[in-house]
């Protein structure tokens, strides 16, 4: 890489996320694997969780739509 | 027949015996529960084996030490509550100096402690009996303690704080857990003391 | 019954002996016992009535901490000597898997019983009065730690975007997934704080950037970081962890 080129890179990368929050290169979540820490249960998996909040929006959605609605009425 | 029935005499009243097995039940409940919970964050450098515990995972070691502390709290008042109030501790514990309880320990430790008259506790039976009391009570408020630090940040400042009241809450555990191992090791070398347990009488000792 | 029996084909015989197979008949009886409850321990806890019987006792549980819940009850504050360094990361999650919002896009979005649903963006959130204290977070696992957070009254945040507070929970989304929901009392608890900074600093991304809910009279899990939407709601909302059993108040 060019000097130049890496210059530009930095610039682009300081201009977006790097400014406010990377502190440390984000690695994806894998979500095949076991959970971390103590809370869980041995069979759980990362991606657990995105699967439980999908399904929680869907069952809240109806309701919090209404509620949205009823309180902007006001 | 009839020479064996006039021999039966009543050593624990009914309220005793159910309270007995009920708190029997709760403790071995929150003593495994908490061994689970004790897993997830272990205060000292050593882990309770899972296969001892109970809840399969932390969330549900939780459920039921929190299910059993309400058993066992209602069981606890009914027991002390009648045990002031009947005179019973009175009658069964006391009295109650060292002396005899250093007498009668040592006389136990060397297998020369008689326990012929089941309607009476030697010396190490009503300090062992009374220390298992007093354990219930430290447990219960250094439990209170570790789960409402805020909202009975009292009772957590008189353990020193959050973190030195769990560690009483575990040696409570530890001393009291101790105590029944002896009482239940006992009532096997006793072994006529443990139907006394569930009928309430015993034979009068010839 | 099994005594009786044995005890009349046993007349005749010494005591001692009697005496010596009735402890090693209670010796078995009790060791098969006590195997029979240790196997069945984890069976215990998955049958379908015992989990409905501690179900029902967590739900309890709420209504008790619900009703123990002082909302003039301040959690002790510690000198900045006491702070534990350096503070615990724990999520379900490893640390290098944090994740990374981007401040400059970010914005929280408001939903359910509030009347001012304009979304709020970072640099209208760090200019409302902000208020610092320093707490002891407490896991759920057993631990705790003290540690300095900085933000908004949780309290004067919502009266200003107009949310009802008479409805009885807050829900709270997160970038990394989780969700999790509070009482309205702890919503307006004086200590609840909806924070922007740890220790003096940007609330870096392990510790929840850009914001975490920390409210010192609740467990940890509680404690939602990487805030990206909150609703106001009278339906029960729940949470990841209390849908898998923890119990939903948790109240400290």
């Amino acid at each position: 890489m060019k000097p130049l080129q890496a210059i530009a890179l930095a610039a682009i990368l300081a201009a977006g996320t790097g400014a406010w929050a990377a502190d440390a290169p984000a690695k994806p979540m894998k979500m095949d694997e076991p959970m971390h820490g103590e809370m869980k249960k041995q069979s759980m998996k990362k991606g657990d969780v995105k699967k439980a909040a999908k399904k929680k929006e869907r069952e809240l959605k109806p309701m919090i739509e209404k509620e949205t609605a009823g309180s902007a009425k006001k | 027949m009839e020479a064996a029935q006039a021999q039966w005499v009543k050593v624990h009243p009914l309220i005793v015996r159910v309270t007995h097995w009920i708190n029997a039940f709760g403790i071995l409940i929150m003593v495994a529960s908490g061994w689970r919970i004790y897993n997830a964050s272990p205060l000292f450098p050593f882990r309770i084996p899972n296969e001892l515990t109970l809840g399969g995972w932390l969330a549900g070691a939780l459920q039921w030490h929190f299910a059993a502390m309400w058993l066992l709290v209602i069981n606890g008042i009914a027991y002390v509550t009648y045990g002031i109030v009947s005179g019973h501790f009175r009658r069964k514990f006391f009295p109650l100096t060292p002396a005899t309880v250093f007498h009668d320990v040592l006389g136990a430790l060397r297998g020369k402690l008689a326990h012929d008259d089941l309607s009476v506790y030697n010396a190490a039976q009503r300090a062992a009996y009374l220390a298992i009391i007093v354990c219930a009570v430290v447990l219960v408020f250094s439990g209170l303690a570790i789960w409402k630090p805020v909202q009975l940040q009292e009772i957590t400042a008189i353990f020193g704080g959050y973190e030195s009241a769990r560690v009483v809450h575990f040696l409570t555990m530890a001393l009291l857990v101790l105590i029944v191992v002896v009482h239940i090791a006992m009532v096997i070398l006793v072994p006529r003391t443990f139907p006394t347990m569930i009928t309430g009488r015993a034979r009068r000792a010839s | 019954m099994k005594r009786r029996t044995m005890e009349t084909s046993l007349a005749g015989h010494s005591p001692k002996l009697i005496r010596s197979i009735e402890r090693r008949l209670f010796l078995k009886q009790g060791l098969s016992l006590g195997a029979l409850a240790l196997l069945s321990g984890c069976e215990l806890t998955d049958d379908e009535g015992v989990q409905r019987l501690l179900m029902g006792m967590s739900g309890l549980n709420d209504r008790a901490q619900g009703w123990l819940f002082n909302p003039n009850k301040l959690a002790p504050e510690y000198p900045e000597s006491a702070i534990t360094k350096p503070f615990p990361f724990n999520a379900f999650y490893s640390v290098d898997e944090v994740t990374l919002v981007d401040g400059k896009d970010y914005k929280l979005e408001l939903e359910g019983l509030i009347r001012e649903k304009k979304p709020w963006t970072l640099p209208e959130l760090y200019e409302l009065p902000q208020t610092s204290q320093i707490t002891r977070h407490i896991c759920v696992e057993g631990w705790s730690a003290i540690g300095k957070w900085s933000g908004v009254r949780f309290s004067d945040f919502l009266a200003r975007i107009g949310a009802d507070t008479s409805a009885k929970y807050i829900g709270f989304t997160c970038a990394d997934d989780y969700y999790t929901s509070i009482d309205m009392a702890t919503a307006l608890h004086p200590q609840t704080l909806l924070t922007f900074r740890f220790a003096d600093q940007v609330l870096p991304p392990k510790y929840g950037f850009p914001m975490k809910l920390r409210i010192p009279t609740k467990l940890g899990f509680k404690n939602p970081k990487h805030i990206m939407s909150m609703f106001v709601t009278n339906e029960y909302p729940g949470g990841y962890w209390e849908d898998q059993g923890y119990n939903w108040f948790s109240g400290s």
